[in-house]
């Protein structure tokens, strides 16, 4: 079998069918886009904890309302329907408090994709440097 | 045919991937990309495009900001994450509307639009406009019409003959004489091509009228008229 001719499959975490719409197959522009976005969820996500106890809802709102299209570009569909959902309790809520358990259970959720996320990306830059 | 395109975007990972896509249409030739609207604007200050890529959330400036700002009239796509925008795309006109992340195939079809859009604006020409002057319509061929200059909420239609003043903007004008024949050079002046006697640095001569080329409109200029 050629190597160009051999198909990237995506691990069972991720919407493979959403990706391959995305990226068609063109794992090198998807692992490009996986890496910049797992830099940049990380980097916010620190950014994140510092608004949540400083009690700034409207730049928390700003800052997930930002990164909400991350998860979609790296095919975690239902977590970026749950970013969308805290960026609009953020818009609601009165103080932090309100969002005290949702924004918990948030972070853990998003820091699990991170680890998921590089550990895909690693998988596709085999792939690539297999390929090749 | 190709169309020049600026991005304008904060989120780097969205910019990379639908510059991507504008690279693999072969059509959409991006000529800038913009992390916030203020940056956009100062190049839109100086170069024209056929179409801007839109973001409405960002640092500084929204996106509809943005179009309340630019004194000409280029496509617009929308990219967005958030569906409630839509109305408001809907009133600002704006060309389609795309939801982060989108596949290829939807941005081809936003892609498609812009050339429907192309297409009709085009056609709607004719050899004639009609414009009201004192309660009455008058008909100006468009191979009359020297140039149109602005007067604040008037504008002024120059002929070899005669001139007509008649309540208008520059700017809605822009839109609605004919691309192929007319061209603003400059916020307050739109010229007939066929009617340019010469061409010093930053101004241009019909008749013995000095008229103003600006910063923005002159790379467009050069490319209208037929240098040998």
């Amino acid at each position: 079998m050629n190597k160009e001719e051999i198909q990237y499959i995506y691990s069972g975490r991720f919407d493979a069918a959403f990706l391959d719409e995305l990226y068609a197959d063109d794992i090198q522009s998807a692992a490009e886009i996986f890496e910049s976005s797992l830099n940049l969820i990380v980097s916010e996500m620190a950014t994140a904890e510092e608004l949540f106890y400083q009690a700034d809802l409207e730049s928390l709102r700003k800052l997930f309302h930002k990164i909400k299209p991350l998860f979609g570009y790296v095919g975690l569909l239902k977590l970026q329907a749950l970013v969308q959902k805290f960026e609009d309790s953020c818009a609601t809520a009165a103080n932090t408090e309100e969002l005290r358990n949702q924004y918990q259970e948030l972070n853990i959720m998003v820091t699990e994709s991170v680890s998921i996320i590089r550990q895909e990306l690693i998988r596709m830059k085999m792939f690539i440097n297999v390929r090749a | 045919m190709k169309y020049t395109s600026i991005i304008v975007e904060d989120l780097q990972p969205a910019a990379d991937f639908l510059r991507k896509f504008c690279e693999r249409s072969g059509i959409i030739e991006v000529q800038g990309q913009f992390p916030n609207g203020e940056e956009a604007l100062v190049f839109l200050s100086e170069n024209l495009v056929d179409l801007i890529f839109l973001d409405v959330e960002m640092p500084g400036i929204t996106g509809f900001q943005l179009m309340d700002q630019l004194v000409y009239q280029p496509q617009v796509i929308l990219t967005t994450s958030k569906t409630e925008y839509a109305f408001s795309a809907f009133e600002y006109n704006v060309t389609d509307f795309l939801r982060k992340p989108f596949t290829y195939q939807r941005f081809l079809e936003a892609v498609q639009k812009v050339e429907v859009k192309k297409q009709q604006e085009d056609s709607n020409t004719t050899d004639h406009i009609f414009i009201k002057v004192n309660g009455k319509l008058i008909r100006l061929k468009n191979d009359e019409i020297l140039y149109i200059e602005s007067m604040g909420d008037y504008v002024k239609f120059v002929t070899a003959e005669k001139k007509y003043i008649t309540h208008n903007t520059i700017k809605n004008l822009e839109t609605k004489v004919d691309s192929q024949k007319f061209l603003k050079v400059h916020r307050s002046y739109i010229v007939n091509l066929a009617s340019i006697d010469d061409i010093q640095e930053n101004t241009l001569y019909i008749r013995g009228n000095h008229i103003p080329i600006s910063k923005a409109h002159k790379s467009k200029v050069m490319q209208k008229i037929n240098i040998i």
